[in-house]
């Protein structure tokens, strides 16, 4: 008794003879639990990969917000600092080719103080960021001109600073249109009217460039942002399909952008519009935002009323 | 010795380590990242808010805005001003939570400068008149 006792695994159980190999209990539960494990395993791994594709695709539409979000940066510049030139016609980003696009990088705006009497030379508060050599434009509500800032001139921190523009690049349609007369006169007399009136805004601008190039090592497409001659730079990566438009709707003056990229199943679509009101366009000053506040400088140097005749 | 351990617990054990395996898969991966969007399209859902009133502050009142966005945002009412215009005055500040990965356009926050020009009509006049990127690494 105390022999066959010692030979169970533990009380109560039979001696187990290998030789027989398992029971239909165990093979059933044994069957059943691979089912379990591997249904399992295939339901987990369904999830993980689609994860994984969300995750992915999560990543990747952050780095194109990166982009989409910085286009609409520059368009909202334009639309805090100077909306007489959205209001004016002037685009911030245009098309240039099938890839390519121009984009206008606002730096710095001011109004002029005074009547343009010439076209090679503007005046503006004293406390401006122009420098020699910047492209800018000129805009007023319905008009707008390019011009290349020649060079600055600070008399006196209290008084307006001139801004001259460079006389062959500076853009003047009734001057070209008179050029082509030949009609001397004509030219003259167009050269001493005023060419934009008070309060019109001069903007310095930066042109960058957006180019979209094969990516031919991954099969994509690959964004570059080049600063005028400078080298080009990779900003967006990892992509099909880029596209980027601005219309302009007539009816109420809003400017509209669209702007959507896509990697298979994986898009992002974005599109803003933009009501360039001249309501914040004061001529008297600008606001400004600080670690803590936002407060209004008035513009130094702003003629009295009896130096503007 | 192994010879006397029953199929049944054999058939256990392997199942429990395959469960454990299965968890332990389960649990690899990288982490889950906040669902993509654009700081601009947010400050316009503030924007929205205040100007249909459904955010409403009293000047010198800040509100801290948690939940509705992968950005923390920051709403501060200034006292408001006269000069140039009548107008209320608003920053509005947003910062990457923890899970929103360096996506590049901003690091540490991105504030903006609201103006309301109708601050007493039934339907604000909203108005954004400063940016600011605060490009500083985030801590």
């Amino acid at each position: 008794m105390v022999e066959v006792a010692d030979s169970l695994p533990w009380p109560g159980r039979k001696p187990i003879d290998r030789q027989r190999g398992f029971t239909i209990l165990e093979i059933f539960l044994g069957v059943f639990f691979l089912i379990l494990l591997a249904s399992s395993f295939s339901i987990l791994s369904k999830k993980k990969k689609s994860e994984m594709e969300r995750s992915a695709c999560e990543e990747r539409k952050w780095r194109w917000y990166r982009v989409l979000d910085q286009i609409e940066f520059e368009y909202q510049k334009w639309a805090s600092l100077g909306p007489v030139c959205l209001t004016s016609g002037l685009q911030p980003v245009v098309e240039l080719g099938p890839n390519r696009w121009g984009i206008l990088k606002l730096d710095s705006s001011r109004p002029i103080f005074l009547d343009m009497r010439f076209p090679t030379i503007a005046q503006v508060s004293p406390n401006h960021y122009f420098s020699s050599g910047q492209n800018a434009v000129l805009c007023d509500a319905n008009q707008f001109a390019w011009l290349k800032i020649q060079r600055t001139e600070i008399l006196d921190k209290e008084r307006p600073a001139s801004i001259l523009f460079s006389e062959k690049e500076a853009f003047d349609p009734r001057l070209e249109s008179s050029e082509k007369t030949g009609n001397e006169d004509e030219a003259v007399e167009a050269y001493e009217a005023p060419l934009f009136m008070k309060n019109a805004y001069l903007v310095s601008a930066l042109p960058h460039y957006y180019e979209l190039s094969p990516d031919d090592q991954a099969n994509t497409m690959i964004l570059y942002e080049r600063e005028g001659e400078k080298n080009r730079r990779r900003i967006m990566w990892d992509f099909d399909s880029f596209v980027l438009k601005e219309s302009k709707n007539e009816s109420t003056g809003q400017v509209e952008v669209f702007s959507s990229v896509r990697k298979g199943d994986c898009s992002l679509t974005k599109s803003f519009s933009l009501n360039p009101s001249l309501e914040n366009q004061s001529h008297t000053g600008q606001w400004l935002l600080s670690e803590q506040q936002l407060f209004f400088q008035e513009w130094v140097g702003l003629p009295k009323p009896e130096e503007e005749i | 010795m192994l010879r006397d351990i029953p199929g049944l617990v054999w058939i256990l054990s392997i199942f429990m380590v395959g469960v454990i395996s299965l968890f332990l898969y389960s649990r690899t991966g990288p982490d889950p990242l906040a669902s993509a969007e654009s700081v601009w399209d947010q400050s316009r859902v503030i924007a929205d808010l205040i100007k249909r009133r459904s955010l409403q502050l009293n000047p010198g009142e800040k509100r801290t805005l948690h939940d509705i966005s992968s950005f923390q945002i920051l709403v501060e009412r200034l006292t408001d001003v006269e000069i140039p215009n009548p107008a209320a005055r608003y920053t509005l500040e947003f910062t990457p939570k923890r899970d929103v990965p360096d996506y590049g356009f901003m690091k540490r926050s991105f504030r903006l400068g609201v103006l309301d020009f109708a601050p007493n009509a039934v339907v604000g006049n909203l108005q954004i008149v400063a940016i600011r990127k605060i490009d500083e690494v985030r801590e």
